[in-house]
């Protein structure tokens, strides 16, 4: 990798113009004029903004075991290309993260990926019983979870949060009470009554959430609840929170920017747990982002293949491909004034960082680079053939978001368009 | 959002729900359905109209009544029939949906007469279906019953006539699950009607039917008051799953039509049923054999309903041929 300088680039969200010199995989020198090396490939960057990459919490990459979806290797890769520098990879693979064995074939697959850096999130349990977490933390998982189909047993997950504390290990739990959700596959709400669909109430998240917070605060364990999407969700987090239990709340680019009305009629890719709800759910979930009572953002990323999702709507399979559009998504809801920049860098580049363990992405001289560069008035297409993802189960295809990637720099892993170099 | 139903020109390509068809296109249906009634009361009752033509009954859902009838139809119109049953063929082999479409594509089929589990089903294989390939969606899940809406409207307006904007109708029964009751909604809304109730325990009727301007009512006696139309719908076990009602012994005692409680609606209150009834479950027989019932008036309504679609699906040149029938 040659030396790379940026010059007057406009740091966010300090607003700030910069020069910044890396060099092998390090931050060589940053100031307002940095003077060019010999060996330098230099970015004029005038009209561009630096932001710490985007670190992704949640995230399926599918291996193993599901590997004619996508691979760890491929994910990596797009994730750079899209201004992500780190994923937190869900530990529901086949077999799931619930072992040391998995999480160092895991590792071992995301070292040489190259691209963004992926962190395994392991399991709370297994089989019935408690995850070996010590364990696992010492192989290098930062963070446990319980995603998709989360346990229902309350005595069991409280146990686990019991154990989770007694070590350290934060937790990421995924609001579901399955009895609730029954065959739902769309938000109990108007579009579901009017397209016959089996619906998911409110009550399936708020159910889970209450029981969640009751059950931090009674084990002392660390815990992010997400991914939301009920506006009902945020007040019993947020009275938690008054009391002084350690919850806190995460929330995915993918249910801030639609709502229930985008399902209709049918639409493929839109099958998804937790669902969309109302607009008045978006917009609360919205405000709780901004106000910093949802902390967190990811993308929920749930990549398939094709033949996955061709079938009638309740046969798809659950979750959208979501990698290639978060960033996106993100800049498009700054653009429409909706979030404040400054609050969606640290909910989707700062924030997460702590959850998956990973230093904070500082700008100093000497600390290992993790950035990226964008155009922030230049669209990305989203089509069919520039998807970057395995993941064919887009529901942004057609869509343009802003924020083209110029540079996306994780230590000495380094992505530029192809005109670029 | 283009509907997916009509072709660029403005011609029904598919008829997959109520939703989202115009006023218009009903009347026209139903106008339609008139029209070869006449021309059967005539002595006319096999049309030249789809000769050459193929129809496809595509059933993965039992029902010998509705695929009949949809055969009949194609077979009074002189369109050869296919039918697919689903369970025996390739598609209970692990063969695609799209692939089974694609294979019955391949031999030149121009209509498929769609039922299935799934809610979205026929506009799933709608949106996929090769050109010069139209869908009638006969039943997809929870979702819609297009045809069957559209003979229930037309029995209404054969008894009350063209204006329903003075009329009461009142459906009662397992409407969550039920796409008969959806596509009677949708319908009955987009024809005008004056008011429009639902009946049932909160466990079978879904909370979000406002948009179409429905009462909802806990109790029959309510519902049932001074009504023009009553719809009963079957209880529908094999849609029912988990704990939804006690038992069909309380479902009668609080939503069963008897003769008492039909007399709280007009004298001259129609009473209607999809079918198959379940005697003493829903309905009285006595009311389902009674002078307001028009039960077995539906079924053969339907026939010309299913003929006016696929008349009006595969192309509109056969009007000559029908004016033809109507005038000998």
């Amino acid at each position: 990798m040659r030396p790379i300088l940026i010059r007057r680039a406009l740091l966010q969200p300090q607003a700030q113009r910069v020069d910044v010199r890396i060099a092998d995989g390090h931050y060589q020198a940053i100031g307002a004029s940095v003077p060019a090396l010999p060996d330098d490939q230099i970015i004029e960057a005038d009209d561009l903004w630096l932001m710490p990459g985007v670190a992704d919490p949640l995230t399926r990459l599918r291996e193993p075991g599901q590997t004619h979806k996508t691979t760890i290797a491929r994910e990596a890769r797009a994730a750079l290309a899209r201004g992500i520098t780190w994923l937190g990879m869900a530990p529901d693979t086949q077999p799931p993260i619930e072992s040391r064995a998995v999480l160092e074939l895991v590792d071992n697959r995301a070292r040489s990926a190259g691209g963004a850096g992926v962190r395994a999130i392991c399991a709370i349990t297994r089989d019935q019983g408690l995850a070996e977490l010590a364990g696992l933390q010492s192989a290098g998982a930062a963070l446990a979870a319980d995603v998709g189909t989360p346990i229902q047993d309350s005595g069991l997950l409280r146990r686990a949060l019991l154990y989770a504390a007694s070590v350290s290990m934060p937790v990421l739990l995924q609001p579901i009470d399955l009895s609730l959700q029954g065959d739902g596959v769309a938000h109990n709400g108007p579009v579901a009554a009017r397209l016959g669909l089996a619906g998911i109430p409110v009550s399936a998240e708020t159910v889970a959430v209450a029981r969640i917070v009751l059950l931090a605060e009674e084990s002392g364990a660390q815990v992010l609840i997400g991914p939301l999407s009920c506006a009902d969700s945020l007040p019993l987090i947020a009275q938690a929170q008054a009391r002084g239990v350690n919850v806190s709340a995460m929330v995915s680019t993918l249910q801030l920017s639609l709502n229930e009305l985008d399902l209709y009629p049918f639409r493929a890719y839109l099958h998804l747990q937790p669902p969309l709800r109302t607009e008045g759910d978006r917009e609360a979930l919205l405000q709780a982002v901004r106000h910093g009572l949802i902390s967190v953002l990811c993308s929920d990323h749930q990549p398939h293949d094709v033949d996955a999702q061709l079938a009638p709507f309740p046969e798809t399979a659950v979750g959208a491909s979501t990698l290639d559009a978060h960033l996106g998504l993100g800049l498009r809801l700054v653009q429409r004034g909706e979030l404040g920049l400054a609050e969606f860098i640290e909910r989707a580049c700062l924030a997460p960082r702590r959850w998956l363990g990973l230093a904070a992405a500082a700008f100093t001289v000497g600390s290992p680079a993790d950035c990226i560069l964008l155009d922030p008035h230049r669209d990305v297409a989203l089509t069919i053939s520039t998807l970057l993802s395995g993941g064919r189960n887009s529901p942004f295809l057609g869509w343009r978001l802003p924020g083209q990637i110029r540079l996306a720099v994780r230590e000495t892993q380094c992505w530029q368009p192809e005109s670029a170099t | 959002m283009p509907s997916l139903q009509l072709s660029d020109e403005g011609r029904l390509r598919h008829l997959l729900s109520i939703d989202g068809l115009p006023r218009e296109r009903i009347v026209q249906l139903l106008d339609r359905a008139e029209a070869l009634r006449v021309a059967a009361e005539r002595g006319h009752l096999k049309l030249p109209i789809l000769r050459g033509r193929t129809v496809v009954n595509l059933f993965f859902e039992d029902s010998t009544r509705t695929r009949t009838t949809f055969q009949l139809a194609a077979e009074r119109l002189s369109a050869d029939v296919v039918n697919l049953d689903v369970a025996r063929s390739s598609t209970s082999k692990g063969e695609s949906l799209l692939d089974t479409l694609a294979t019955l594509a391949a031999m030149r089929c121009d209509l498929f007469v769609v039922r299935h589990p799934q809610s979205g089903a026929a506009h799933f294989i709608a949106s996929h279906a090769p050109a010069g390939i139209s869908v009638l969606n006969a039943g997809d899940g929870r979702n819609a019953h297009p045809t069957q809406a559209l003979l229930d409207v037309y029995t209404i307006r054969r008894h009350k006539g063209p204006d329903f904007s003075g009329l009461k109708v009142t459906v009662v029964g397992d409407v969550l699950h039920s796409r008969v009751a959806r596509s009677n909604l949708q319908a009955l809304a987009a024809l005008g009607v004056g008011e429009l109730r639902v009946v049932g325990p909160r466990t079978l009727v879904p909370e979000h039917l406002d948009e179409l301007g429905v009462q909802r009512h806990d109790r029959l006696d309510d519902g049932l008051a001074d009504a023009d139309v009553v719809i009963m719908l079957r209880l529908q076990k094999e849609r029912m799953r988990g704990a939804l009602l006690p038992s069909e012994g309380e479902f009668y005692r609080l939503y069963g039509l008897t003769r008492e409680r039909l007399a709280r609606a007009k004298p001259d209150c129609i009473v209607m049923h999809p079918g198959p009834i379940n005697r003493g479950v829903e309905i009285e027989s006595e009311v389902a054999d009674g002078p307001q019932s028009v039960i077995l008036e539906q079924v053969g309504n339907g026939l010309y309903i299913r003929m006016a679609v696929m008349a009006q699906i595969l192309g509109d040149q056969v009007l000559d041929s029908e004016r033809e029938g109507q005038s000998a």
